[in-house]
């Protein structure tokens, strides 16, 4: 899992390099991050889920970004892919931050039904029921925004996609440290996303070749 | 007041008594019975309805449950809330129109009646609050219930709901109770409402709620009866307004007033209430509903019919009454025998007190019992005998010895032993006996003397003396003694006078013709009861009484003779002739005598009231 992630994360800054060429501002500090959740119990409805195969849910973490308007575009020829899996009763990762037009997978790894769906404003759609092997289509995320994804039959499991407008952003360790580099010089709002009730933003001026440093939530 | 009055008032008073504590008792422990009764029946008829409701509303209870728990829902709710914080109306309608097509789907049972199973009961109302206790407004294109509501009482029932749910907003729990609300048309409905909650399940925050509202049958219940023609009526007291097909609206303002009192926490069983309605009393009993928090406070009330209760506490009142009556007449029948077992040796004993009265000593009541009238009569009847024993005694000491001794001697006023008493003394005899009886029979001697003695014996009480003796011929009077009466000198002299005209008038009638001779002397002699120990004898001794012996003696034919003393104490009433004084036996010197010739009324001057030589005159 891990490597594969950030395979992904690598492919996206590889992604990211050529347009970035001329930005050298970088912008690091930490996020609160909220404690950790506990392990749901198995709800009594789930017959053939025992307490042992449900995995304890994701450390929380925070995704850090940078708003505004920038010259570089974010929807790639063809929509970078990424993959959001089911294993353990739990969707991971359970914050996932995407930019517009990117493409997501939902694949199953665990040996029972799990379904996929989002009523949000952003992106609507219900994947249905399938089991592993029986790998729905990526859904596309052309809007940003919150979206919300549940497992219908397994009522703990959540999980959020971040669609963003900004090709800058990043994803906290799980102590709530994050950095971001090449970035663009200029008066911008760094905004960090910890969960549908929480969202810190505060504004910074980047200086080419210096590094900030911010803290969330602001003083 | 009689002794059969007062035994009859005391066995009626007692019976009476009984009678009402008796009516009283039982009355009192009918109305508890009654009142147990119409209490169980309550209470059956209270656990009968929630149990009926429990049936009716199970089938939509796991529908509802199962769609409060719907992710989709939550997902849907969660959009909501976001879409309501930014007040992005566009949104707010898409969801909430997503929402009600949700729940149309899932509770396709509950709200459409072409779905529902036959006979069971559609939803009048269902909707969908948010976190906030808002109602989402249902779409017009979606079915939120049968029942339409005017915009003014959709909203009323929104703020009833956003209430509701801000009440229970901790509790996070299923809840019921009773709400009415105003269909288009205007006419009020009760309905059973239920408020599911929707919980997150991750973090357990509320979501918002399902309400789901049914008509409640209660509102317009017939269905409990006791019997066909005595129906229990019954219905929901909510929020001042009674809802009932059953009870009449007159209930209304008595079950406010009654349930309006002060807040009670306790269980609001057992107040109750008796009203007339249709003519006929009933008994209102009321309780208060189990409803949810934040649900307004509803009532169950009963009616039940009193007729019957009523005919039967009449029917015991007039059983007993007429118990109670028999038992007075019993009462009064036994109190008029008892006291005729009394009265009727009572009256038997006072007859014979009276006649005891009046002399009659022979009397006596028949004992016919052995209880205490028949001791208290055998007393009487020896008490009698005891009397009538002493009477003869009485009688016969009067005819053994001087009357007025006698009764002197009853009464104990004769001193034993003497006294001195100062009194006249007289002494009658007859003037030549001897010679008249030498040649008598015994007999013919008794006879006359019999003659000659009971006139005079009279006389003598007549003139207040007392005989003391006879002897032979002679009687011996005293005058004075025992008792003093006054003026016993002219007692004894008067009686020697009218003695002298009796015995005059008898010698006309008389074969025997008899002269005789008396003596008074007067003074002081010893007077009492003399003799030996075994036998004693009123009597006077003395001087004085020897003297009017011996003067006797002197005396002439019919003639009185009296001496100085008498003569002095008669004073002016007597007219005497002065004897020569004489020697007598017994005397140291001659006795100066006189010889009474008259006495005269000293009122009348002189004029002679009796006199020897006038006989008969009195």
């Amino acid at each position: 899992m891990k490597p594969m992630l950030t395979a992904v994360w690598a492919a996206a800054g590889l992604y990211l390099a050529p347009f970035t060429f001329s930005a050298d501002a970088a912008v690091e500090g930490t996020v609160k991050l909220p404690p950790r959740a506990a392990a749901p119990g198995p709800n009594a409805r789930y017959k053939n889920v025992s307490a042992k195969s449900v995995a304890a849910p994701a450390p929380p973490l925070a995704i850090v970004y940078l708003d505004g308007k920038f010259e570089v575009p974010v929807v790639t020829n063809p929509p970078q892919l990424y993959q959001i899996v089911q294993k353990g009763f739990q969707f991971n990762p359970s914050l996932l931050a995407v930019p517009k037009g990117a493409r997501v997978e939902f694949p199953n790894h665990d040996g029972e039904y799990h379904n996929v769906l989002s009523y949000s404003k952003a992106k609507e759609f219900d994947l249905g029921r399938f089991l592993s092997g029986e790998q729905p289509p990526a859904v596309v995320f052309d809007k940003a925004g919150v979206v919300e994804l549940n497992c219908e039959i397994h009522e703990h499991m959540r999980a959020y996609i971040l669609v963003l407008e900004t090709p800058y952003f990043t994803t906290t360790d799980t102590e709530g440290r994050f950095r971001l580099e090449h970035l663009p010089a200029g008066h911008f709002t760094l905004k960090a996303w910890i969960g549908p009730r929480t969202a810190w933003k505060q504004p910074v001026d980047l200086v080419e070749g210096q590094r900030l440093s911010v803290a969330f939530p602001p003083p | 007041m009689s002794f059969r009055s007062k035994l009859l008032l005391a066995l009626m008073a007692v019976v009476g008594g009984v009678t009402g504590a008796v009516l009283l008792a039982a009355q009192r422990q009918l109305a508890v019975a009654h009142e147990r009764l119409f209490e169980q029946q309550f209470q059956s008829q209270q656990a009968l309805l929630r149990a009926g409701q429990e049936s009716r509303l199970k089938q939509f209870q796991d529908k509802c449950y199962t769609f409060s728990k719907l992710v989709r829902l939550h997902a849907l709710m969660r959009r909501w809330a976001g879409a309501a914080d930014s007040q992005d109306q566009a949104d707010m309608a898409v969801t909430g129109e997503r929402l009600y097509k949700t729940a149309n789907d899932e509770l396709r049972e509950v709200l459409d009646r072409s779905q529902a199973e036959p006979g069971a009961q559609v939803a009048s109302i269902l909707r969908i609050i948010g976190s906030k206790g808002e109602t989402i407004p249902p779409p017009e294109s979606v079915s939120a219930g049968e029942v339409r509501l005017s915009r003014e009482a959709d909203q009323r029932l929104a703020s009833r709901l956003a209430d509701i749910s801000e009440a229970g907003r901790t509790l996070a729990e299923i809840r019921a109770g009773h709400l009415a609300v105003e269909a288009l048309g205007g006419h009020p409905l009760l309905l059973e409402v239920i408020l599911y909650p929707f919980i997150d399940p991750n973090g357990g925050d509320l979501l918002g709620g399902l309400v789901v509202g049914f008509a409640s049958p209660e509102g317009a219940s017939r269905s409990v009866a006791r019997s066909p023609d005595e129906p229990v009526r019954g219905g929901i007291f909510l929020d001042g307004e009674l809802y009932s097909s059953t009870l009449p609206t007159s209930l209304k303002p008595i079950l406010a007033a009654k349930i309006a009192g002060p807040p009670r926490s306790d269980a609001t069983f057992g107040r109750q209430v008796d009203v007339p309605f249709d003519g006929q009393p009933y008994r209102v009993f009321f309780a208060s509903l189990n409803s949810g928090a934040g649900f307004p406070r509803s009532w169950r009330v009963s009616a039940f019919p009193l007729r019957e209760v009523l005919a039967e506490e009449a029917a015991l009142r007039w059983r007993i009454g007429a118990y109670g009556f028999a038992a007075l007449a019993a009462a009064a029948i036994l109190s008029a025998l008892l006291a005729h077992g009394l009265s009727v040796p009572i009256r038997q004993l006072a007859a014979a007190t009276a006649e005891v009265e009046r002399g009659h000593l022979e009397v006596r009541v028949p004992v016919t019992s052995g209880n205490e009238l028949g001791r208290l009569a055998g007393a009487f009847n020896q008490m009698v005998a005891g009397l009538a024993q002493r009477e003869r005694f009485r009688s016969l000491l009067n005819l053994v010895t001087d009357k007025g001794i006698a009764e002197e001697l009853i009464a104990g006023r004769v001193a034993l032993g003497g006294e001195r008493r100062d009194i006249s003394v007289l002494f009658c005899d007859i003037r030549g006996f001897t010679a008249l009886t030498q040649n008598m029979a015994p007999e013919e001697v008794v006879r006359m003397l019999n003659e000659h003695f009971t006139p005079l014996t009279r006389v003598v009480y007549e003139h207040n003396g007392v005989v003391d003796k006879f002897v032979g011929d002679l009687i011996m009077a005293i005058f004075g003694a025992p008792k003093i009466f006054g003026h016993d000198a002219l007692n004894a002299v008067q009686c020697a006078l009218r003695m002298i005209a009796e015995r005059q008038s008898l010698n006309s009638t008389s074969r025997h013709r008899i002269q005789m001779g008396i003596g008074i002397a007067s003074g002081p002699v010893l007077a009492g009861c003399m003799g030996s120990n075994d036998r004693l004898n009123y009597t006077v001794v003395g001087e004085r009484v020897n003297l009017a012996s011996r003067l006797c003696g002197q005396a002439g034919k019919m003639e009185v003779v009296i001496d100085q003393t008498t003569r002095e104490r008669l004073g002016e009433a007597a007219i005497v002739q002065t004897l020569p004084p004489v020697t007598l036996k017994g005397f140291d010197q001659p006795v100066q005598s006189f010889k009474l010739l008259s006495i005269v009324d000293a009122r009348n001057a002189g004029k002679p009231v009796l006199a020897v030589t006038a006989p008969g005159v009195g």
